[in-house]
């Protein structure tokens, strides 16, 4: 890599000792019911870092109990406030519990004991205002490339995904990886017929068998509900197969060793390249596993991910809750279309105008900006989309577990 | 896994024959019998195939479809990047679209409604 990539910038430092590359104030509904009177919280705090989570379902759910939990004290978050109405079953109290363990101030707000919706929304906003005034005073402390960690996801894939933006992500993520980085790449539904290859690339023995299995159950769900992770866009574009399609969304994992496999909500225990596995365990009960990509940008966030990749070739002009999102452009006239939502022209490898290592120094190059402060485009044009459903996950096993570091971490 | 290489990228300019205007198509893979197309054509387009014949494009075709590189018989493996995408379910002429009408997959069909437009 030619570009020279800043090696340090300034974090947020919170209790737990992670770092993070933004400073939002969370705010979380605890049911759909309570969805609206957070969003107006919200509103006024629209270009103040203040941004809407939460789980729609009035049913216990541990897999998004887990989610909230691990996106609340996320390191890219310095406060949080609960909205909850009253008689859903997300256990509100043990949530305040866990923010507050981890050092951050967080409220919770019961509608139905606070005299309903105005007066709610005007206590939150009170509340949300004291926050953003303590948080601009927050230290600034050295951040390093080893306390990063960024995810990738592709969404409007087409013919031109594996050629340009998929590929040059992988190259990029070599080099973040190389560089001391923590990389997470998912998307098991299309690895189908990459499997062998992924396998190959295990860390160990061990976590090869974990790692062919997790590709084989994305394919028994997928037969389950009757479609691969396959939409008519991506026909549109090009791709028949999703081995094809796989092919393509495989590359943006790169070349390098696999040390481990997580689940949404596992934070790696060290640094290296992994493997999250986003499809449910047991019976293929819950519907689709992403109804869309939001669904999986969450989850790698979930997973301390501090920024994501995300590679598009129809043209996707999605963000993020919680971590800006970075939107590398596959096709060319895609981008011709929809530059003013695209961080990265890849395309502009199908025209000669640049070579896979030019896009992936670029991606590089622009991470560590991104993490030094400067807003994606997604973030600059207000898109915080998030989305969380109904799941549930078996923990992982002992061969899911990276192998430790050859040498003590720094 | 096969992977783009220096090599690939150069033929993402478009391979020139014989003087003819460049084709809008590459080949990833040395032994593919599929290549793409780098950028859209439309019904009417000719242009040199990988043999020096002269392919007539049958109907617009966006950036990222794949076309026959040679004779395809029906039940031959599809391979794009030096990787099996699926079997051709009958003959394909060179030049011709290599898509669902042609092609299927060796993992998962797929049976997809049609994109809102």
């Amino acid at each position: 890599m030619s570009t020279p990539v800043p090696a340090e910038w300034s974090g947020y430092r919170r209790a737990d000792g992670r770092k993070g590359i933004r400073n939002v104030v969370a705010v979380a509904y605890l049911v759909e019911c309570a969805h609206h009177v957070a969003r107006e919280i919200a509103a006024p705090y629209g270009d103040d870092g203040v941004h809407v989570v939460g789980f729609p379902g009035c049913y216990p759910n541990g897999y998004a109990f887990r989610m909230l939990s691990r996106l609340c004290t996320h390191p890219n978050v310095g406060a949080v406030l609960l909205v909850s109405l009253g008689c859903e079953s997300l256990p509100r109290t043990e949530l305040q519990e866990i923010v507050a363990d981890s050092g951050r101030p967080v409220e919770t707000l019961v509608i139905q004991e606070r005299g309903g919706t105005r007066s709610t929304v005007a206590a939150g906003r009170a509340w949300v205002a004291s926050q953003i005034a303590a948080l601009a005073g927050a230290e600034r402390v050295a951040m390093t490339i080893e306390e990063l960690t960024i995810g990738t996801v592709c969404g409007g894939s087409d013919g031109t995904s594996g050629l340009t933006a998929n590929p040059a992500v992988g190259r990029a993520f070599d080099a973040l990886v190389g560089a001391g980085a923590t990389c997470i790449f998912e998307e098991t539904l299309e690895m189908v017929g990459c499997e062998e290859d992924l396998a190959q690339r295990a860390a160990t023995p061990e976590l090869a068998v974990e790692l062919r299995e997790s590709v084989a159950k994305a394919e028994r769900y997928s037969v389950a509900m009757g479609y691969p992770s396959f939409a008519a866009g991506n026909a549109t574009g090009g791709l028949t197969t999703i081995e094809e399609k796989s092919l393509g969304a495989y590359s943006k994992s790169g070349r390098g060793q696999v040390h481990g496999l997580i689940k949404p909500g596992d934070i790696p225990e060290r640094n290296g390249l992994f493997l999250l596995d986003v499809v449910p365990d047991g019976d293929s009960r819950w519907g689709f596993p992403n109804i869309n990509d939001s669904v999986e940008i969450a989850e790698l966030i979930s997973c301390g991910a501090h920024a994501i990749l995300f590679t598009t070739g129809r043209g996707s002009v999605v963000g993020s809750a919680i971590a800006p999102v970075i939107k590398v452009c596959a096709n060319p006239e895609t981008y011709a279309q929809l530059s003013e939502d695209m961080d990265i022209d890849a395309g502009r490898i199908l025209d000669g105008r640049g070579t896979l290592d030019d896009v992936a120094a670029e991606i590089r190059g622009l991470v560590a900006e991104v993490a030094a402060g400067r807003l994606t485009v997604s973030e600059s044009l207000g898109h915080r989309e998030f989305v969380l459903g109904y799941k549930s996950f078996e923990p992982i096993g002992p061969a899911c577990h990276p192998a430790p570091l050859p040498m003590a971490a720094a | 896994m096969a992977e783009l290489d220096e090599s690939t990228q150069h033929g993402l300019r478009g391979a020139t024959v014989n003087g003819a205007a460049p084709a809008p198509y590459v080949r990833l893979g040395e032994h593919d019998n599929v290549v793409v197309l780098a950028r859209h054509v439309d019904a009417g387009d000719s242009f040199a195939g990988l043999s020096g014949e002269i392919w007539t494009m049958a109907a617009h075709l966006d950036v990222g479809n794949k076309l026959a590189a040679v004779p395809i018989a029906a039940g031959d493996r599809v391979f794009k990047v030096g990787v099996p995408i699926g079997t051709a379910t009958r003959a394909i002429e060179p030049g011709e679209h290599v898509h669902s009408h042609n092609l299927r997959s060796d993992h998962i069909p797929i049976e997809l409604e049609e994109e809102t437009r």
